[in-house]
Protein backbone atom coordinates (compact mmCIF):
# COMPACT_ATOMS: atom_id res chain seq x y z
CA UNK A 1 0.00 0.00 0.00
CA UNK A 2 2.52 2.53 0.96
CA UNK A 3 4.46 1.55 -2.45
CA UNK A 4 1.46 2.59 -4.29
CA UNK A 5 0.88 5.50 -2.18
CA UNK A 6 4.27 6.65 -3.29
CA UNK A 7 4.00 5.79 -7.10
CA UNK A 8 0.31 7.70 -7.04
CA UNK A 9 1.88 10.43 -4.70
CA UNK A 10 4.52 10.90 -7.63
CA UNK A 11 2.03 11.10 -10.36
CA UNK A 12 -0.08 13.31 -9.30
CA UNK A 13 2.72 15.85 -8.15
CA UNK A 14 3.95 15.52 -11.88
CA UNK A 15 0.13 15.82 -12.91
CA UNK A 16 0.59 19.33 -10.63
CA UNK A 17 3.62 20.34 -12.26
CA UNK A 18 2.16 19.78 -15.86
CA UNK A 19 -1.41 21.47 -14.83
CA UNK A 20 0.89 24.57 -13.39
CA UNK A 21 3.01 24.79 -16.37
CA UNK A 22 -0.05 24.98 -18.81
CA UNK A 23 -2.36 27.74 -16.74
CA UNK A 24 0.96 29.51 -17.20
CA UNK A 25 1.30 29.21 -20.92
CA UNK A 26 -2.21 29.66 -21.44
CA UNK A 27 -2.46 33.14 -19.72
CA UNK A 28 0.69 34.30 -21.48
CA UNK A 29 -0.71 33.03 -24.70
CA UNK A 30 -3.89 35.03 -23.77
CA UNK A 31 -2.29 38.12 -22.58
CA UNK A 32 -0.19 38.45 -25.45
CA UNK A 33 -1.91 37.20 -28.78
CA UNK A 34 -5.65 37.07 -27.33
CA UNK A 35 -5.70 33.08 -28.41
CA UNK A 36 -5.86 29.88 -25.73
CA UNK A 37 -2.72 27.79 -26.87
CA UNK A 38 -1.57 24.77 -26.30
CA UNK A 39 -5.20 24.00 -25.30
CA UNK A 40 -7.07 25.17 -28.52
CA UNK A 41 -10.91 24.29 -27.46
CA UNK A 42 -10.04 26.13 -23.64
CA UNK A 43 -12.92 28.96 -25.07
CA UNK A 44 -15.04 27.20 -26.44
CA UNK A 45 -15.14 25.10 -22.86
CA UNK A 46 -15.60 27.89 -21.50
CA UNK A 47 -18.57 28.83 -23.93
CA UNK A 48 -19.93 25.10 -23.13
CA UNK A 49 -19.81 25.86 -19.25
CA UNK A 50 -21.74 29.28 -20.00
CA UNK A 51 -24.40 26.80 -21.82
CA UNK A 52 -24.89 24.18 -19.18
CA UNK A 53 -26.84 24.42 -16.11
CA UNK A 54 -26.56 22.56 -12.97
CA UNK A 55 -29.20 20.51 -13.73
CA UNK A 56 -27.51 18.54 -16.79
CA UNK A 57 -26.98 14.97 -16.05
CA UNK A 58 -22.91 15.40 -17.08
CA UNK A 59 -22.84 17.84 -13.84
CA UNK A 60 -24.61 14.60 -11.54
CA UNK A 61 -23.13 11.80 -13.10
CA UNK A 62 -19.57 13.56 -12.63
CA UNK A 63 -20.69 14.55 -9.18
CA UNK A 64 -21.39 10.69 -8.20
CA UNK A 65 -18.10 9.62 -9.59
CA UNK A 66 -16.41 12.17 -7.41
CA UNK A 67 -18.13 10.97 -4.39
CA UNK A 68 -17.65 7.58 -5.36
CA UNK A 69 -13.77 8.02 -6.08
CA UNK A 70 -13.39 9.75 -2.97
CA UNK A 71 -15.01 8.04 -0.48
CA UNK A 72 -13.03 4.44 -2.03
CA UNK A 73 -9.83 6.41 -1.73
CA UNK A 74 -10.45 7.35 1.86
CA UNK A 75 -12.00 3.94 3.06
CA UNK A 76 -8.38 2.45 0.92
CA UNK A 77 -6.13 4.68 3.35
CA UNK A 78 -8.00 4.03 6.67
CA UNK A 79 -7.93 0.28 6.28
CA UNK A 80 -5.27 -1.14 8.66
CA UNK A 81 -1.44 -1.54 7.15
CA UNK A 82 0.73 -4.31 8.49
CA UNK A 83 4.12 -2.83 8.99
CA UNK A 84 7.01 -4.01 6.51
CA UNK A 85 9.30 -4.20 9.45
CA UNK A 86 8.99 -5.35 13.25
CA UNK A 87 10.87 -4.46 16.24
CA UNK A 88 13.32 -7.09 17.97
CA UNK A 89 11.78 -5.62 21.47
CA UNK A 90 15.24 -4.72 22.56
CA UNK A 91 16.08 -1.59 24.20
CA UNK A 92 14.78 1.59 23.55
CA UNK A 93 17.75 2.73 21.15
CA UNK A 94 17.61 -0.57 19.25
CA UNK A 95 17.09 -0.31 16.06
CA UNK A 96 17.25 -3.83 14.89
CA UNK A 97 14.06 -4.73 12.89
CA UNK A 98 12.85 -7.87 11.48
CA UNK A 99 11.14 -8.13 7.77
CA UNK A 100 7.83 -8.82 8.53
CA UNK A 101 7.38 -11.49 5.56
CA UNK A 102 10.56 -13.40 6.86
CA UNK A 103 9.30 -13.34 10.59
CA UNK A 104 6.02 -15.23 8.78
CA UNK A 105 7.50 -17.78 6.28
CA UNK A 106 10.23 -18.37 9.42
CA UNK A 107 7.51 -18.95 11.53
CA UNK A 108 5.46 -21.18 9.14
CA UNK A 109 7.96 -23.16 7.66
CA UNK A 110 9.01 -23.79 11.75
CA UNK A 111 5.06 -25.27 12.70
CA UNK A 112 5.27 -27.09 9.10
CA UNK A 113 8.29 -28.82 9.99
CA UNK A 114 6.45 -31.00 12.53
CA UNK A 115 5.85 -34.62 11.86
CA UNK A 116 1.93 -34.58 10.95
CA UNK A 117 1.71 -30.93 10.10
CA UNK A 118 0.68 -31.01 5.90
CA UNK A 119 1.04 -26.84 5.55
CA UNK A 120 1.15 -24.04 7.77
CA UNK A 121 0.42 -20.19 7.75
CA UNK A 122 1.66 -17.54 9.69
CA UNK A 123 0.31 -13.87 10.09
CA UNK A 124 1.35 -10.82 12.37
CA UNK A 125 -0.32 -8.35 13.59
CA UNK A 126 -0.27 -5.30 15.17
CA UNK A 127 2.07 -2.39 15.24
CA UNK A 128 6.12 -2.78 14.52
CA UNK A 129 6.34 -2.23 18.35
CA UNK A 130 3.87 -4.25 19.64
CA UNK A 131 3.05 -7.15 17.63
CA UNK A 132 1.81 -10.82 17.50
CA UNK A 133 1.93 -13.72 15.82
CA UNK A 134 -1.19 -15.68 14.35
CA UNK A 135 -0.04 -19.44 13.38
CA UNK A 136 -2.49 -22.10 11.74
CA UNK A 137 -1.10 -25.58 11.17
CA UNK A 138 -3.15 -27.94 8.98
CA UNK A 139 -3.01 -31.82 9.55
CA UNK A 140 -4.02 -34.59 7.09
CA UNK A 141 -5.99 -36.38 10.33
CA UNK A 142 -2.54 -37.13 12.12
CA UNK A 143 -2.73 -36.04 15.76
CA UNK A 144 -0.36 -33.27 16.14
CA UNK A 145 0.35 -32.03 19.44
CA UNK A 146 -0.07 -28.26 19.56
CA UNK A 147 2.70 -27.54 22.34
CA UNK A 148 5.17 -28.89 19.68
CA UNK A 149 4.17 -26.68 16.72
CA UNK A 150 3.87 -23.47 19.77
CA UNK A 151 7.58 -24.74 21.00
CA UNK A 152 9.03 -24.83 17.20
CA UNK A 153 7.21 -21.32 16.47
CA UNK A 154 8.74 -19.54 19.76
CA UNK A 155 12.44 -21.62 18.76
CA UNK A 156 12.38 -19.92 15.20
CA UNK A 157 11.68 -16.44 16.90
CA UNK A 158 14.09 -16.67 19.50
CA UNK A 159 16.46 -17.56 16.61
CA UNK A 160 15.23 -14.70 14.72
CA UNK A 161 16.25 -12.13 17.74
CA UNK A 162 12.25 -11.64 17.69
CA UNK A 163 11.21 -10.22 21.32
CA UNK A 164 10.55 -12.99 23.71
CA UNK A 165 7.00 -11.60 25.03
CA UNK A 166 5.05 -11.61 21.51
CA UNK A 167 2.24 -13.30 21.81
CA UNK A 168 2.19 -16.29 19.76
CA UNK A 169 -1.35 -18.24 19.18
CA UNK A 170 -0.73 -21.69 17.78
CA UNK A 171 -4.13 -22.97 15.61
CA UNK A 172 -4.30 -26.66 15.07
CA UNK A 173 -6.61 -27.50 12.55
CA UNK A 174 -7.55 -30.65 10.33
CA UNK A 175 -7.57 -30.11 6.55
CA UNK B 1 6.46 9.38 4.42
CA UNK B 2 4.01 6.58 4.65
CA UNK B 3 1.91 8.48 7.09
CA UNK B 4 2.50 11.94 5.14
CA UNK B 5 1.22 10.03 1.97
CA UNK B 6 -1.89 8.29 3.80
CA UNK B 7 -2.73 11.69 5.51
CA UNK B 8 -2.28 13.76 1.54
CA UNK B 9 -4.87 10.96 0.48
CA UNK B 10 -7.27 10.86 3.18
CA UNK B 11 -7.46 14.80 2.73
CA UNK B 12 -7.82 14.67 -1.20
CA UNK B 13 -10.45 11.48 -1.22
CA UNK B 14 -12.24 13.83 1.14
CA UNK B 15 -12.49 16.80 -0.70
CA UNK B 16 -13.65 14.91 -3.64
CA UNK B 17 -16.00 13.15 -1.86
CA UNK B 18 -17.62 16.46 -0.91
CA UNK B 19 -17.26 18.33 -4.30
CA UNK B 20 -19.01 15.50 -5.68
CA UNK B 21 -21.80 14.95 -3.01
CA UNK B 22 -21.91 19.01 -3.33
CA UNK B 23 -22.60 18.70 -7.29
CA UNK B 24 -24.98 16.00 -7.01
CA UNK B 25 -27.12 17.60 -4.55
CA UNK B 26 -27.25 21.27 -6.49
CA UNK B 27 -27.84 18.96 -9.49
CA UNK B 28 -30.54 17.10 -8.18
CA UNK B 29 -32.33 20.69 -6.79
CA UNK B 30 -31.95 19.42 -3.05
CA UNK B 31 -28.93 22.45 -1.52
CA UNK B 32 -30.85 25.03 -0.18
CA UNK B 33 -29.92 28.23 -1.28
CA UNK B 34 -29.04 26.62 -5.17
CA UNK B 35 -30.77 27.23 -8.62
CA UNK B 36 -30.11 24.16 -10.51
CA UNK B 37 -31.09 25.71 -13.78
CA UNK B 38 -27.83 28.37 -13.33
CA UNK B 39 -25.30 27.80 -15.61
CA UNK B 40 -21.85 26.74 -14.54
CA UNK B 41 -20.15 29.12 -15.69
CA UNK B 42 -22.91 32.90 -15.62
CA UNK B 43 -22.53 36.09 -17.14
CA UNK B 44 -21.58 37.83 -13.98
CA UNK B 45 -18.65 35.73 -13.19
CA UNK B 46 -17.54 36.24 -16.57
CA UNK B 47 -17.82 39.98 -16.56
CA UNK B 48 -16.14 39.90 -13.69
CA UNK B 49 -13.22 38.24 -15.15
CA UNK B 50 -13.43 41.12 -17.51
CA UNK B 51 -13.33 43.67 -15.33
CA UNK B 52 -10.18 42.18 -13.93
CA UNK B 53 -8.33 42.61 -17.21
CA UNK B 54 -4.66 42.07 -17.13
CA UNK B 55 -4.77 41.16 -13.33
CA UNK B 56 -7.13 38.11 -14.01
CA UNK B 57 -4.25 36.66 -16.36
CA UNK B 58 -1.66 37.47 -14.05
CA UNK B 59 -3.11 35.73 -10.77
CA UNK B 60 -3.51 32.60 -13.41
CA UNK B 61 0.28 32.67 -13.68
CA UNK B 62 0.76 32.68 -10.16
CA UNK B 63 -1.10 30.37 -9.03
CA UNK B 64 0.14 28.34 -11.84
CA UNK B 65 3.68 29.12 -10.95
CA UNK B 66 2.64 27.86 -7.18
CA UNK B 67 0.67 24.89 -8.10
CA UNK B 68 3.85 23.37 -10.84
CA UNK B 69 5.83 24.20 -7.40
CA UNK B 70 3.72 22.13 -5.41
CA UNK B 71 4.11 19.64 -7.73
CA UNK B 72 7.66 19.82 -7.80
CA UNK B 73 7.61 19.53 -3.92
CA UNK B 74 5.84 16.62 -3.79
CA UNK B 75 7.54 14.82 -6.89
CA UNK B 76 10.79 15.51 -4.31
CA UNK B 77 9.11 14.32 -1.40
CA UNK B 78 8.64 10.94 -2.71
CA UNK B 79 12.18 10.11 -4.23
CA UNK B 80 13.63 10.93 -0.85
CA UNK B 81 15.11 7.76 0.11
CA UNK B 82 15.15 6.57 3.89
CA UNK B 83 17.17 8.48 6.01
CA UNK B 84 17.26 11.56 4.01
CA UNK B 85 20.32 12.45 1.71
CA UNK B 86 23.38 10.70 1.33
CA UNK B 87 26.22 11.46 3.55
CA UNK B 88 28.27 14.53 1.05
CA UNK B 89 31.51 13.67 -0.30
CA UNK B 90 34.15 13.13 2.76
CA UNK B 91 37.80 14.78 2.74
CA UNK B 92 40.32 13.45 4.42
CA UNK B 93 43.59 15.80 5.64
CA UNK B 94 46.34 14.03 7.63
CA UNK B 95 46.92 15.98 10.89
CA UNK B 96 49.83 17.83 11.24
CA UNK B 97 53.20 15.56 11.60
CA UNK B 98 56.12 17.47 13.79
CA UNK B 99 59.32 17.24 11.96
CA UNK B 100 61.34 14.31 13.60
CA UNK B 101 58.38 12.73 15.44
CA UNK B 102 59.39 9.06 15.71
CA UNK B 103 57.79 6.39 13.26
CA UNK B 104 56.03 9.42 11.52
CA UNK B 105 56.41 11.24 8.25
CA UNK B 106 57.39 14.54 7.94
CA UNK B 107 58.13 16.43 4.35
CA UNK B 108 60.99 18.18 3.18
CA UNK B 109 62.42 20.52 5.21
CA UNK B 110 60.53 19.84 8.44
CA UNK B 111 57.27 21.40 7.54
CA UNK B 112 53.55 19.50 8.81
CA UNK B 113 52.40 17.05 5.47
CA UNK B 114 49.61 17.88 3.69
CA UNK B 115 46.99 17.12 0.72
CA UNK B 116 43.62 16.12 0.91
CA UNK B 117 41.78 12.80 0.01
CA UNK B 118 38.34 13.22 -0.93
CA UNK B 119 36.30 10.05 -1.06
CA UNK B 120 32.96 9.36 -2.71
CA UNK B 121 30.48 8.41 0.18
CA UNK B 122 29.51 5.29 -2.55
CA UNK B 123 33.35 3.70 -1.34
CA UNK B 124 32.53 3.90 2.15
CA UNK B 125 29.51 2.35 1.31
CA UNK B 126 30.38 -0.27 -0.67
CA UNK B 127 33.33 -0.71 1.71
CA UNK B 128 31.17 -1.55 4.49
CA UNK B 129 28.80 -3.73 2.65
CA UNK B 130 31.64 -5.88 1.39
CA UNK B 131 32.84 -6.23 5.01
CA UNK B 132 29.49 -6.99 6.03
CA UNK B 133 29.23 -9.68 3.29
CA UNK B 134 32.27 -11.27 4.49
CA UNK B 135 30.48 -12.50 7.15
CA UNK B 136 29.23 -16.12 5.92
CA UNK B 137 25.70 -15.49 7.50
CA UNK B 138 25.09 -12.50 6.01
CA UNK B 139 23.89 -13.27 1.73
CA UNK B 140 23.62 -9.60 0.90
CA UNK B 141 24.03 -6.12 2.66
CA UNK B 142 22.83 -2.92 1.69
CA UNK B 143 24.27 0.09 3.41
CA UNK B 144 23.10 3.78 3.12
CA UNK B 145 25.00 6.73 4.63
CA UNK B 146 23.31 9.63 5.76
CA UNK B 147 23.60 12.83 7.33
CA UNK B 148 26.87 15.17 7.48
CA UNK B 149 30.42 14.67 8.37
CA UNK B 150 30.12 16.00 11.49
CA UNK B 151 26.81 14.22 12.21
CA UNK B 152 26.91 10.95 9.96
CA UNK B 153 23.76 8.34 10.41
CA UNK B 154 24.09 4.72 8.78
CA UNK B 155 21.02 2.38 7.59
CA UNK B 156 21.59 -1.63 7.26
CA UNK B 157 20.08 -4.15 5.10
CA UNK B 158 21.11 -7.46 5.35
CA UNK B 159 19.66 -10.75 4.28
CA UNK B 160 20.71 -13.38 6.19
CA UNK B 161 20.63 -16.97 5.95
CA UNK B 162 17.99 -19.34 7.22
CA UNK B 163 19.96 -21.08 9.53
CA UNK B 164 21.67 -17.71 11.10
CA UNK B 165 22.50 -16.57 14.40
CA UNK B 166 20.96 -13.52 15.28
CA UNK B 167 23.52 -12.73 18.19
CA UNK B 168 25.92 -14.08 16.06
CA UNK B 169 25.13 -11.47 12.97
CA UNK B 170 24.60 -8.54 15.69
CA UNK B 171 28.50 -9.18 17.16
CA UNK B 172 29.61 -9.53 13.57
CA UNK B 173 28.37 -6.28 12.22
CA UNK B 174 29.46 -4.55 16.02
CA UNK B 175 33.20 -5.71 14.65
CA UNK B 176 32.48 -4.48 11.19
CA UNK B 177 31.53 -1.20 12.24
CA UNK B 178 34.51 -1.01 14.66
CA UNK B 179 36.59 -1.35 11.59
CA UNK B 180 34.97 1.35 9.58
CA UNK B 181 35.26 3.79 12.58
CA UNK B 182 38.89 2.80 12.82
CA UNK B 183 39.50 3.12 8.90
CA UNK B 184 37.42 6.06 8.29
CA UNK B 185 37.14 7.91 11.38
CA UNK B 186 33.79 8.73 10.97
CA UNK B 187 31.66 7.31 13.69
CA UNK B 188 28.07 7.10 11.66
CA UNK B 189 24.77 6.44 14.46
CA UNK B 190 23.37 3.22 13.16
CA UNK B 191 19.82 4.36 12.57
CA UNK B 192 18.36 1.57 11.77
CA UNK B 193 18.50 -2.12 10.75
CA UNK B 194 16.88 -4.45 9.00
CA UNK B 195 16.59 -8.46 8.68
CA UNK B 196 15.71 -10.35 6.05
CA UNK B 197 15.58 -14.15 6.30
CA UNK B 198 15.69 -16.34 2.37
Amino acid sequence: MSGLNRLAAFLLGLVLLALGLLAVVEAVALSVWDESWPIRPLLSWRDDLMTTPWSDWRVWFGGAIAFVVGVAIVIAELRPVRPKRLGTGGAKDDNWMLARRSVESQTADAAASIRGVASAKAVTRGRADHWRLNVTAKTEGDVVDRKDVEDAVHDQLRALGAPEEAPVRVTVRRR
Amino acid sequence: MTVTNRILWIVIGLLLAAAGAAAVLVSAGWMPGTDRDVTLLTDAMSRRWRDWGGWALAGVIVAGVIVAALGIWLMSLELRQRGGRALPTVVFRPAAQAYGDEGRLAAGNGHAAGGRTQVDTSVLSNALKYDLQLDPLVKRASVRLTGSVGKPALYLRLQVTRDADMVAVRANVAAALARFRTTTDLSPTLRETVIKVS
